[in-house]
This record gives C-alpha cells, sequence and structure tokens, in this order.
C-alpha cells in the first residue's frame, strides 16, 4: 500500500501551520499519522499537501486552567498515560487511554487526532462528550470554544470549520462526590475496534442522591449519543443495582441507527449498547460513591 | 509457563534447549529475508487486482499505464494466454479440465485475483501506473457458498468443467450399516461448519526473479517453502525444461503452508523478467497477501450420522463434506485425501464413511494452512464426541477415555490403514485436566452459575501426522507421478576444518540450524557451535529431492534422518582416514572436539583440519587405498509402499503427534463475550531434539488456533468482495489475545523415525477443538445450542446463548428399540 506523492511542510508554530491551511486549499493536518496515513495509503480522497503539526510545542501542553485542565491536541496517548494532572484530577481518561490498541498506537496517535478523525470506534469521543469537554478552535481569525456535543457532528465530520485546527481540550476536573465510567465491547482480546461503547459521568449530591449525570452510546448512531431521558430519570434518585438495570433494559432505542459490518451485525449492536451504557453508568455510580466515602 | 518433561535428559545435545544458532542474527536485524535481496539494475511489480468476486473482462487498455513516467513495461491476460501453458491440475477430470493462469485472462474468479502486472523504475511508479490501466468488466453473479455451488442452478466459475465440483469420492470404511445396526442409538446432527482463516505469516509473499538469457536459466530469490514443488507447476508452464528454474531461499518469516502456492506470482515474475530482461522484484503487501495470497480451506459436514453404544461407545461416523477450495483448486484437491490421514482421529471407532466433494467458488484459493485439512475433520470428530457426550447426559472425560487408543493398542492400524506409531492419549488428558485444575473448575461451574458468567470445560483431542506418503496423492489421481517423500542432506568437512550442513528445507522458524547441527555435534564429536548450517533452499547446492522444503510436520524425521545418514557417512570417512593416517584400528578411533585420536592413546590425534587438508590439498600424502571425499550426501526416504488407490486404503504418515489441550472458558451471559480462563497443552511429539524449540511451535500452534476459534475469519459477502482484506478487519491473534498457556511433553518415541522424533509443527488444531468444546460445555447449562461452526465471536456466542429452546437445535437422538 503505498501512497500517493504528495508535499509535506512542518510548520513551527500554530499561527504558521493556520497560514498553510488557509493557504492551500487541498492541504490536511498530520498528527499521529494513525489515522490519515492508513487513508491516504488506502488512496481514498487525500490531500496534496500534509502540514505535519506532531511535533508543534503548543500542542503538547497539558496545563490547569481554572476549573480545568487543557490538553493539546497534540498530547499523544502515551503523554496522557504519564500526565499527574490526569491521573489526579481525571483519572479515567488514563484508563481509557489505556485500551487504545497497542504502545506503538498509543506513542503517536493525539487527543486531537482522535477527536478530528471521529471515527464511530474511536475511545475519545464518547467519553469526552460525557464528561462535558470543550473544544478549542482555532481559526486564521478568532479563536472559539465549541462543546463536546456540539463538536461531534457526524461519522468522520466535526464542527470544524475549512482553515479551522483544533488546538486543545479542556476536561473539567472531576468534581468530589463525581465519577466516570466507560466500557466498550471491541473485537479481539484487544481494543482496535469497538463495535459499541458507553461513557458516563455522575457528580452526587452529600445525601447520595445523583446531582448530575450524563449518560453516552457509540457504535448506534453517526456521534455519539446523550440519553437525556435516562439521565433525567436518574437526577435526583439514588438508584439500586436492580433500578438501573431495568432503567436500561426499558431503554427506548428508537432514536438508534447501527451500522451493519463485518464486525457486527447492527441488531447485535442494538441488542450490546444499552449494556455497555449501563456497565458504563454502573462503573461511575461505584466511582462516585466510593469518591464520596472516602 | 511450565514444561513438564518426563525422561531424564541425557549427555547428548540432542534432547538439550540449547541457545538457538540462528537467533543471534534474527534477533539483532541481521537476518537476510527475500526483500532484503538486492540485484542490479532491478524493477518492481505492482499487480492490479479485481475489485469483482466474479465478472468478465470486456477489454483492458494499458495504453496510458505504459506512458507513464518510469513503466518499464505491463503485463495482461490476454499476453499470458500466449506466453504461458495453462498450470498442470492436480484433480482428474472433471476439475483438471481448469485452465488456470498467472493473470486473469477472460474472467476474473475471486476479488484480489491479479488482472494486470506493471513493472516500473521504482514500486511508486508501478503503483500510480496502475490507476491509468482502464479495465471493463461485466459483473458475473458470484457464487461464494460452498452449498449453494453444489446446486445445479449456481453460477459457474470454469464453464470447461461443467459444473463447479472439481473432485468427489467416497471414503468408506468398515462397515457404517453394520454399525448402525449394531448401534443402540443414532445421533444425527444436520450441519457442522468449518471457517476460512488464515494463519498470518509475519513477512508477506514475496521474490526478487532474474532471467539469464544466456543459460535459460531463471533464478528465484523467494520464500516459497516447497521450490521444487513450485518448479513442478512452473517448468511447464513457462514451456522451460523444470531443471532450469534455480530457488533460493534464506531466512524466511513465517509460512505455515501459506507460501507453497506462490508459484502463480512467481511466474508473473518470471515471464516479467524475461520480456524486460530487468530482474524483477515482487513484495506484497498485507492486504496483497489476505487478498490474493493462501486462505484455509472451509468445509461444511452434513447429514452426520453417529452409531453409538448406550454407554457412550462410538461405533462410527458417516458425513457428507463439502470442502471450499476458493477460486481455483491449485494445491488442491490434496486435502480431499490428506484428512484422511486420521480417519478416526484419536478414537477406536472403525467404521467410517464419508462422502467427500470440493468444489471451487469466488474467493481466493486456498492452499495449505497450519494443520492442512486434517484440523478441518479431527474439528468434527471432536465436536461429535462432546455433542453425542451432552445428547447422552455422558461426562465428556469419560466418553473420551472409553472411546481413545490406548497406549497398549500401539502402533495402531486405523481402518484405513494408516499406523499410529506411538502415544499416550489418556494419560495427555490426565496431565492436561490436572494443569488447568479441572477439579476446581468443575466446583466452580457450578457455583459459577447465576451470577451472570457461565463456565465452560472444553477439551481438543488431535493428531498432527507427519511425513506425508505422498503415494496418497493417487488416491485422488492415479496418474500423479508421485510417491515416498524424502529430504537430502549434506556433509562436508570444508577445506579448512569446519564442518558445514546444507539440507534442502525451507525454514521459517523452527530451528533447523540448531537442531541439525545438535544432531551433526553427536555423531561427530563436536559442539553445536562448530557446525556450521547453512541457510535454506538452493538447487545450485545440489542437495534436495522433489520433496524438500519445510511444510507438513516432517523436519524433525526427513531433515534430521538425513542430516543423520550424512553424518555418520562424514563419520566413518573421518575416521577410516584418521586410523590410516594414525596407523590404528578404526575401531580405536574416536572424534572428540574437532579431532580424531586413538582410545587410549591420546597423544596419536590429527585435527579435523589436518584431515580436511589432506583430502582436498595434500592428497599425495593420502593413503592410495583410500576413496574419501569428506564430502557425504545422504537421502532419508520413510519407509513407504503405494496405497491401495481402490479402496482408498494405505499408510499416508509416518509419525503421529498427539496435541491434548483442555481449557476453561468464561462467557459473559449477558453479551456472549469470552475469556479462557485457563489453557493447557499437552504434546507428545516423541522424543524431543530441542525442547524449547517444540514449546514454542506449540505456544505458536495454539495461539493460532485461539485466533482462528475467536477473532479470526476471512469473510466474503453474497458477490464476493472481501469483507475483512487488512488487519483492520481481519483481527489477527496477537500476543495480547494470547492467555498464559501450561505446556507439558510427554516422550513417546516413534519406533518408525531414525531418532525417535515426530513432525509436530502443525499442532491439529487443538485449540479450535478445545475453544468449542468449551463453549458447548456452556451451552449445555443454558440454552443447550450446538456450537455448529468453528469461530465464535461474541455476537455468534450470544446468538447461540439467546438461541430459543423450541427451534430446531440440529440434532436427533433415535433410540432403537432393543
Ligand atoms: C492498529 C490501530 C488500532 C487503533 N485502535 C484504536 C482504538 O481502539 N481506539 C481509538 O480510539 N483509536 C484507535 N486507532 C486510531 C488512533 O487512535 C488514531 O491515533 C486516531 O484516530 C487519530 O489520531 P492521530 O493523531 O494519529 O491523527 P491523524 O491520523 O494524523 O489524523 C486524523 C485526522 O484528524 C485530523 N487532525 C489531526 N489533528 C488535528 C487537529 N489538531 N486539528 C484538526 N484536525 C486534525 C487530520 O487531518 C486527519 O484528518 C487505531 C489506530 C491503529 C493504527
Amino acid at each position: 500500500m503505498l501512497l500517493r506523492e504528495l508535499e509535506y511542510v512542518k510548520p513551527d508554530s500554530v499561527d504558521e501551520a493556520l497560514e498553510w491551511l488557509g493557504r492551500l486549499s487541498d492541504a490536511g493536518l498530520l498528527a499521529g499519522g494513525q489515522s490519515l496515513i492508513n487513508v491516504l495509503k488506502m488512496r481514498i480522497g487525500g490531500y496534496q499537501t500534509l502540514i505535519d503539526i506532531s511535533k508543534l510545542e503548543d500542542l503538547k501542553r497539558i496545563e490547569m486552567v481554572g476549573q480545568g485542565i487543557r490538553i493539546g491536541a497534540g498530547v499523544t496517548y502515551d503523554e496522557l498515560l504519564h500526565s499527574p494532572a490526569i491521573s489526579l484530577y481525571r483519572p479515567l481518561l488514563q484508563e481509557v487511554a489505556l485500551r487504545i490498541a497497542d504502545p506503538q498506537v498509543r506513542n503517536r496517535g493525539t487527543v486531537g487526532g482522535n477527536c478530528c478523525y471521529n471515527d464511530p470506534t474511536c475511545h475519545l469521543p464518547p467519553y469526552l462528550t460525557a464528561i462535558g469537554a470543550t473544544f478549542e478552535a482555532r481559526g486564521p481569525k478568532a479563536t472559539r470554544m465549541i462543546l463536546a456535543r456540539d463538536f461531534f457532528v457526524s461519522y468522520y465530520q466535526t464542527a470544524l470549520a475549512p482553515g479551522e485546527m483544533l488546538v486543545g481540550v479542556y476536561v473539567p476536573i472531576a468534581k468530589r462526590g463525581s465519577g466516570d465510567g466507560f466500557r466498550a465491547m471491541s473485537v479481539g482480546g484487544t481494543d482496535v475496534l469497538n463495535i459499541v461503547a458507553g461513557a458516563s459521568t455522575v457528580t452526587l449530591k452529600e445525601d447520595g442522591t445523583i446531582g448530575d449525570v450524563a449518560v453516552v452510546v457509540t457504535g448506534v448512531a453517526e456521534h455519539p449519543l446523550r440519553l437525556d431521558g435516562v439521565e433525567s430519570q436518574l437526577v435526583g434518585s439514588s438508584p439500586e443495582p436492580s433500578d438501573v438495570r431495568s432503567l436500561f433494559s426499558a431503554l427506548d432505542t428508537a432514536r438508534f441507527d447501527p451500522v451493519d459490518d463485518v464486525h457486527a451485525s447492527a441488531e447485535y449492536r442494538l441488542k450490546m449498547a444499552p449494556i455497555f451504557v449501563r456497565r458504563a453508568l454502573e462503573q461511575a455510580l461505584d466511582n462516585a460513591r466510593r469518591g464520596l466515602r472516602d | 509457563m511450565s514444561t513438564t518433561v518426563t525422561k531424564p535428559r541425557t549427555a547428548l545435545w540432542s534432547g538439550q534447549s540449547i541457545p538457538r544458532k540462528e537467533d543471534e542474527r534474527l534477533l539483532k536485524g541481521q537476518g537476510r529475508f527475500a526483500d532484503d535481496i538486492r540485484r542490479h539494475h532491478e524493477a518492481y511489480v505492482h499487480l492490479l487486482r479485481s475489485p469483482y468476486g466474479h465478472a468478465r473482462i470486456l477489454s483492458v487498455d494499458v495504453s496510458a499505464a505504459e506512458m507513464a513516467p518510469g513503466v518499464i513495461t505491463t503485463l495482461t491476460g490476454r499476453e499470458v494466454h500466449a506466453l504461458q501453458k495453462p498450470f498442470i491440475e492436480i484433480a482428474p477430470a472433471p476439475g483438471g479440465a481448469i485452465e488456470d493462469y498467472c493473470l486473469a485472462v477472460d474472467k476474473v474468479r475471486f476479488m484480489g485475483e491479479p488482472v494486470v502486472a506493471i513493472l516500473a523504475e521504482t514500486a511508486e511508479m508501478a503503483r500510480d501506473a496502475a490507476d491509468l490501466v482502464q479495465i471493463d468488466y461485466e459483473p458475473l453473479e458470484a457464487v461464494v457458498q460452498a452449498e449453494d455451488a453444489v446446486r445445479e442452478d449456481a453460477p459457474r466459475l470454469h464453464e470447461q468443467v461443467g459444473s463447479n465440483v472439481v473432485w468427489h469420492g467416497v471414503y468408506d470404511y468398515g462397515s457404517i450399516d453394520a454399525a448402525k445396526q449394531a448401534a443402540d442409538r443414532i445421533v444425527k446432527i444436520d450441519r457442522l461448519h468449518f471457517h476460512r482463516f488464515t494463519s498470518t505469516p509475519i513477512e508477506c509473499n514475496a521474490g526478487l526473479v532474474e532471467y539469464d538469457p544466456g543459460s535459460g536459466e531463471y533464478t528465484f530469490w523467494c520464500n516459497n517453502t516447497m521450490p521444487q514443488f513450485a518448479a513442478m507447476f512452473m517448468g511447464p508452464a513457462l514451456d522451460i525444461p523444470t531443471d532450469r528454474l534455480h530457488f533460493v531461499t534464506q531466512d524466511i518469516g513465517g509460512s505455515f503452508g501459506n507460501k507453497i502456492t506462490t508459484y502463480i506470482y512467481l511466474t508473473i515474475c518470471a515471464i516479467l523478467a524475461k520480456k524486460s530482461g530487468r530482474p524483477v522484484r515482487w513484495t506484497e503487501f498485507r492486504t496483497d497477501h489476505i487478498l490474493g495470497g493462501s486462505h484455509g480451506n472451509e468445509r461444511t459436514f452434513l447429514d452426520i450420522v453417529v452409531p453409538v453404544l448406550n454407554d457412550g461407545t462410538i461405533l462410527g461416523i458417516e458425513a457428507r463434506a463439502i470442502d471450499d477450495a476458493g477460486a481455483y483448486p491449485r494445491y488442491e484437491p490434496l486435502g480431499a485425501v490428506i484428512w484422511s490421514q486420521v480417519v478416526s482421529g484419536v478414537y477406536q471407532f472403525r467404521n467410517v464413511k464419508v462422502d467427500y466433494t470440493q468444489v471451487v467458488t469466488n474467493k481466493c484459493p486456498v492452499g495449505p494452512n497450519r494443520g492442512y485439512s486434517r484440523m478441518q475433520h479431527l474439528w468434527m470428530v471432536e465436536r461429535i464426541i462432546d455433542i453425542v457426550a451432552h445428547e447422552l447426559n455422558l461426562d465428556a472425560v469419560a466418553i473420551r477415555k472409553k472411546n481413545y487408543i490406548k497406549p497398549e493398542q500401539m502402533p495402531y492400524e486405523t481402518p484405513n490403514g494408516c499406523v499410529y506409531d506411538s502415544g499416550d492419549y489418556p494419560g495427555s488428558l490426565d496431565a492436561a485436566l490436572k494443569l488447568i485444575r479441572y477439579e476446581y473448575w468443575q466446583d466452580r461451574k457450578q457455583s459459577t452459575r447465576g451470577s451472570g458468567k457461565l463456565i465452560g470445560i472444553g477439551i481438543g483431542s488431535t493428531l498432527d501426522s507427519g511425513t506425508n506418503n505422498f503415494g496418497q496423492a493417487r488416491i485422488i489421481n492415479p496418474d500423479l507421478p508421485f510417491s515416498g517423500n524424502g529430504e537430502v542432506s549434506n556433509v562436508k568437512l570444508d577445506l579448512y576444518g569446519e564442518v558445514v550442513v546444507t539440507i534442502g528445507t525451507t525454514p521459517q522458524g523452527q530451528g533447523h540450524e540448531t537442531t541439525a547441527a545438535q544432531v551433526v555435534a553427536d555423531i561427530l564429536g563436536l559442539n553445536p557451535d562448530q557446525v556450521r548450517v547453512l541457510v535454506g533452499h538452493d538447487n545450485r547446492r545440489n542437495v534436495y529431492t522433489g520433496f524438500s522444503g519445510t511444510y507438513a510436520s516432517q523436519f524433525a524425521v526427513t531433515g534430521l534422518g538425513a542430516v543423520r545418514g550424512a553424518s555418520l557417512k562424514l563419520k566413518e570417512e573421518l575416521v577410516t582416514l584418521a586410523a590410516a593416517l594414525l596407523e590404528a584400528d578404526p575401531d580405536e578411533v574416536m572424534l572428540r572436539g574437532g579431532t580424531a585420536l586413538v582410545d587410549g592413546d591420546e597423544g596419536r590425534s590429527i585435527p579435523f583440519i589436518g584431515l580436511a587438508n589432506i583430502v582436498f590439498a595434500n592428497n599425495a600424502m593420502m593413503p592410495p587405498s583410500l576413496d574419501v571425499s569428506l564430502n557425504c550426501t545422504y537421502t532419508y526416504r520413510p519407509p513407504f509402499q503405494l496405497p491401495d488407490v481402490e479402496r482408498k486404503q494405505g499408510n499416508l504418515t509416518l509419525t503421529y503427534a498427539s496435541q491434548i489441550h483442555a481449557c476453561v472458558v468464561e462467557v459473559d451471559e449477558e453479551t456472549g463475550e469470552t475469556k479462557i480462563l485457563e489453557y493447557a497443552c499437552v504434546d507428545d511429539s516423541g522424543a524431543l531434539i530441542h525442547p524449547k524449540i517444540v514449546e514454542g511451535q506449540v505456544h505458536g500452534a495454539a495461539g493460532l488456533g485461539i485466533g482462528a476459534a475467536l477473532y479470526e475469519s476471512l469473510d466474503y459477502d453474497a458477490e464476493g468482495q472481501m469483507l475483512s482484506p487488512n488487519f483492520f478487519a481481519y483481527k489477527a491473534v496477537t500476543a495480547l489475545d494470547v492467555p498464559m498457556m501450561k505446556t507439558a511433553a510427554i516422550e513417546s518415541p516413534s519406533p518408525f523415525s531414525p531418532n525417535g522424533a515426530k513432525g509436530m509443527g502443525e499442532g491439529g488444531g487443538a485449540p479450535l477443538h478445545a475453544v468449542c468444546s468449551a463453549l458447548q460445555d456452556v451451552m449445555h447449562q443454558s440454552s443447550r445450542a450446538l456450537v455448529v461452526d468453528s469461530f465464535n465471536p461474541s455476537e455468534r456466542v450470544y446468538r447461540l446463548l439467546h438461541q430459543d429452546e423450541h427451534a430446531p437445535r440440529g440434532v436427533q437422538v433415535i433410540s432403537k428399540p432393543s
């Protein structure tokens, strides 16, 4: 599998990258290349010029900003795994990142690339949607903030406008009494291809009732789907395991429109989706309750 | 991981796990593989492959591609039709009427079939030019399922054959009718399906092909693993004397049989090399390899009838088998007889009737694949054992022990005349059960129920029959001119005193350099470090037979048998020469550490380099009566006779290594996800030359089988589109997917091999049997569904768990009035 011959530029700054992006109509950003290079090898579509942003220092920082952590778009999964800030303030993000493929992929693949590629099997979109991440997009003129639920538009599509790039992702610090969950069904013994995944975050009040909750599923729609109906039923409650089970066994899946492919039938995805979101919520609840106890 | 070895080790090198000689080179990245070979002025091939499963080629226009930068020449099917004779077919009529060329001529018959070859100055230029080739196809209806292919109205792949059936035969041993009469009950199973997968060598197929117009010789630096078999197809196809085909192999990164059928591609390169006058380089990418390399045989078993006694004694098996060869038979239909090496598996039943049909479908051609043809059959046998046990409420362990062939029955002649050399199946099973902590998991199985998880215990009992009698091919086609088997080795004391070993084999990770050196060292009184073993096959070395290569579990017998024979010859020459020079009796001369010396009078000695000097450079000093060359060649020939072609009867293989695997599998009832909690392999490979190499083979075969059972499947849709043509979609097993394994070795020396060893590289597909067996055990505790497919990803397990109680189960037990 050989790529078409193309141009390659390696800007020294985000501004320069944006300049290239604005100047060339058929240029694309190259981050970790773990998805893009494979697409180029298949010669489906493609760019004339690659703008390599993988070494831009500005995109590599993980820093505390107010009540959140700002993760540079160029941070690799491996760098996430080694960040003390993440392990302290959003530990489940490391658990999620650790499940992505293998060390080779984790050494190169980036947070920005994962979100911008937005493949339905990617780990980060559902999780970042659940925890309410915000995406910092920079264009030639301005920077704007995009909420996760608006960022992931459809298969391989994001809210980024032409000429814009993702520079960072704001992840809120996990509050006391909150907990996250992520559960994916993958083909094989390692995660390389999630058939469906569920992600959740729960914040409990001091009395143990749910103050805030997000429940997200992927693999059944063109973007990570927040289950608002379930969320509103959960708020204010302190569900027993059996309550959670009955909530999900009665889940309305009318909005689900899963793909049907060699890895799993649509029917199976439809059956598995409620189970994996439920498990994600159960994990989030466990983590939150443990946090409250400690 | 633990190894239990029952026999104490001796002072010999053979039997010891010495460091592998090839590892230093391989671990330092100093191995030399086919794609590492470079020739001056070489050019690169790109193959344009069919996007359709079945289509007529209306026109091919390469004119724009020929004008593209860097393009040297192109090759189309039309040209090939003029330049190549159709490859020989192993099948007799009607399958023999198939016309197979190296490029598609008028039709494409599988997605990925090469249609146009482009030769250019660089690989990129060849690839870019491919985008300029214009091909008009008329898509045709495809036939993808073997059961559809046999239908009268099915689309035909090869019009000249008259149907999609390329071979049919009935194997009828003992009397299945008498067994049915004698039975207490008859168990009928509607359908079992063994799926299509492959073995995924890390190194894909590759070759560098050069044509020398001066000598008319073609040289193939390649990784084909049975070169003289390839030559048999290529010589007639290229219409040149076959002995002009010069094959050279070097380090090879895995084959598992998959690299045997690369002669198709090497022929493309040969034609291009002659046409262009340039050395032609061809290296597959993974997608090429998965689309158009070689797949394992898919087989469907129908209308299975099993007469049994109430105590669980199995009297026989009757079945129809439909084997799917893909678009062209090529190495097939040899698989149609090879399974019959293990007609009754590890069991005592004597009545077998299999109606065997092989068909072509619009899928990639199959070829030998680790466990080749026997594992499909043995899988069916193991499924039958578990299903019978469950239907009759018998214990899966007890029914095996009741029906296993016993150690005291060895050597055991099977109903079709094969002779199992040695083995202890019940003992192996006991060892495997102990390793998986059988009692513990039997208890846990009960206590786990109701927790959302179910636990199943599985057993896979299987055989790896090694050292083929190629005469069995005559059961397929009586006109085929081969029988027996054999390998050659040359062991030479080189000019400056080094012992150099040459073998005709094509090792791909099996450690031939090490084990050959162990054998030579023991005979010549050397340390294995003092023995140099040349890598790979090279017919210029003049050390090969028609069978040379590395495949079908035979090196320990044929390869080492040849090395042993040649070493013994050299030893005799060395001793004779030394005795003459030292004025001693040959009986008094010993070889030790590279010196010949007189026993008890060690001052009288001469080093090997001195002996070499006398023969090669100083022969006026040689005693005139001596006739030694120190250059000794030996061909090992196993003791085979021609089989009885009429009755399909004969000794088809020399050795029978056994693999009894046991495992504990946990299933998530909600999702169908599986997890292997325990896995144990007990292998009996006869006398072990190098226990660690054997254990490595065991691990590899087990990992591959686990991958096949749970993750790996080559799927096509109804139009013949391949759905898993890359590693994104074809989930090849990795180290992370394989559970910790416990291994143990039992050594029952083979009475038939020169060293007591048995071929064991293929491993019999035991994990497929064991994992399915464990899943069957799970189903027995829940839906009572039958595990009818060899491939069981989560979704399929989920469906089995949730199979409607009232749905037909695909099994019937008919009790006979006593
Ligand atoms: C074997 C293998 C297994 C994998 N398994 C998984 C898995 O289990 N889960 C999972 O989530 N992923 C998996 N991946 C995909 C991997 O996570 C990729 O790293 C990720 O999808 C893309 O990240 P990247 O940094 O490599 O981006 P690239 O491949 O370089 O780019 C991807 C796309 O995003 C665009 N892009 C990149 N950065 C930016 C930016 N800052 N702003 C705007 N656009 C941008 C690029 O232009 C391109 O279109 C796997 C990949 C491989 C090779």
